[in-house]
């Protein structure tokens, strides 16, 4: 099962983290997100304005998963 | 030294020294940049260098504990500069009336020792990050959102740098204005002074710090450096283009005259707000 951490205010949808089962970044999180909250559905894509880490590497560079994998999923935080 | 001696009981003479002879630039002066720069000026840095192109508005004041509504209208640099020579005159203040662009970034980090972040864009994150990557620079980054925020030390060549992690967003989401918490804002610019102490400290550990205020947490996540990240491991500048959000540099204006001071004056039009100064043009662009 991989590991799937979740921040801010992500927790409110998904909690602290889930266990899932997937060998795609897009599969796990199609599989947890019921309301669209990280997937545009119509183009299935993962939104923009999320950080999302796969063993503390970009998904976009590292996309390879295995069931020890940990995903950190981050919303980016813009104001100052 | 009686002025520091309380912080010095606790830092030590060695860091305290160091304090008193580092050049810092603090690049955005809204609630996080005063915040971090007034903390900064009574722990008594040597140089502080404050960059925004933007003047006081009184949609501010609930947050930025620096500013008054004396200061409304006032460049935000010129407005911290009056009340932090207040504080501590030992301190050497450089207010500087800028963005952080393509065409800026080089001569506004000048002389520094250590970035901190106080922006309210991701655009002129990525050119502060590139500068910090090229001229070696450290950056320590700080962003707040809601009762959310982030902070993180970045070393040029040693620890990921922000683009390794984040994408500059071309959608319009990135840029609608943000509720902001005012205590998000102190935690924020308290880790980002802890993050500095600590460099000085030789401390070069980088973790984002991700602070969620609603449920008391602070999570430290580890990132690994990217060897494809365009910035750090490719060396490519950030593109200024197709951006819906932001301040820009340019040339020309228009709109109606809407402010007037000594310092700017300030023109309304479809496209946002010109912040025209003697020598500068701003637009802070509308979000459509």
């Amino acid at each position: 099962m991989v590991k799937v951490n979740f921040y801010g205010p992500l927790k409110n949808y998904f909690g602290n983290t889930a266990e899932v089962k997937g060998r795609t970044l897009l599969e796990i999180l199609s599989s947890i997100d019921a309301n669209n909250v990280l997937i545009e559905r119509k183009q299935n894509k993962i939104k923009s304005g999320i950080i999302i880490l796969i063993d503390g590497m970009d998904w976009r560079i590292n996309s390879a998963i295995n069931d020890e994998s940990q995903i950190d999923i981050i919303p980016v935080n813009h104001g100052g | 030294m009686e002025r520091y001696s309380r912080q010095i009981l606790a830092i030590g003479v060695d860091i305290q020294e160091k304090i008193q002879r580092s050049r810092v630039a603090v690049i955005g002066i809204g609630a996080l940049g005063s915040r971090v720069s007034e903390i900064l000026t009574r722990m008594g840095v040597k140089r502080l260098r404050f960059v925004d192109p933007d003047i006081v508005e009184i949609s501010n004041l609930h947050r930025v504990s620096l500013f008054d509504e004396s200061d409304i209208g006032m460049p935000k640099v010129i407005a911290a500069t009056k009340h932090l020579e207040k504080i501590n005159s030992e301190v050497t203040f450089e207010p500087i009336v800028d963005t952080v662009d393509n065409i800026s970034w080089r001569e506004l980090l000048k002389g520094i020792d250590v970035i901190i972040d106080g922006l309210d864009n991701d655009l002129s994150r990525s050119f502060l990050n590139y500068a910090s990557v090229h001229l070696g620079i450290p950056y320590i980054y700080g962003a707040v959102t809601g009762e959310y925020g982030n902070a993180m030390l970045i070393l040029p060549g040693k620890t990921p740098c922000l683009a390794c992690f984040m994408k500059v967003s071309s959608t319009n989401n990135a840029c609608e204005v943000i509720g902001v918490s005012p205590p998000i804002v102190e935690t924020i610019a308290a880790l980002e002074v802890q993050l500095f102490l600590n460099l000085l400290r030789g401390i070069e550990e980088s973790e984002l710090l991700y602070v969620d205020l609603s449920n008391m947490s602070l999570d430290k996540i580890k990132i690994k450096r990217n060897d494809k990240c365009s910035v750090c491991s490719l060396g490519k500048e950030p593109s200024i283009n197709g951006n819906p959000c932001g301040v820009e540099r340019v040339k020309q204006y228009d709109g109606e005259l809407t402010f007037s001071n000594e310092y700017i004056n300030v023109y309304n039009s479809e496209k946002g707000v010109y912040l025209v100064y003697k020598d500068k043009i701003f637009l802070k662009k509308r979000v459509s």
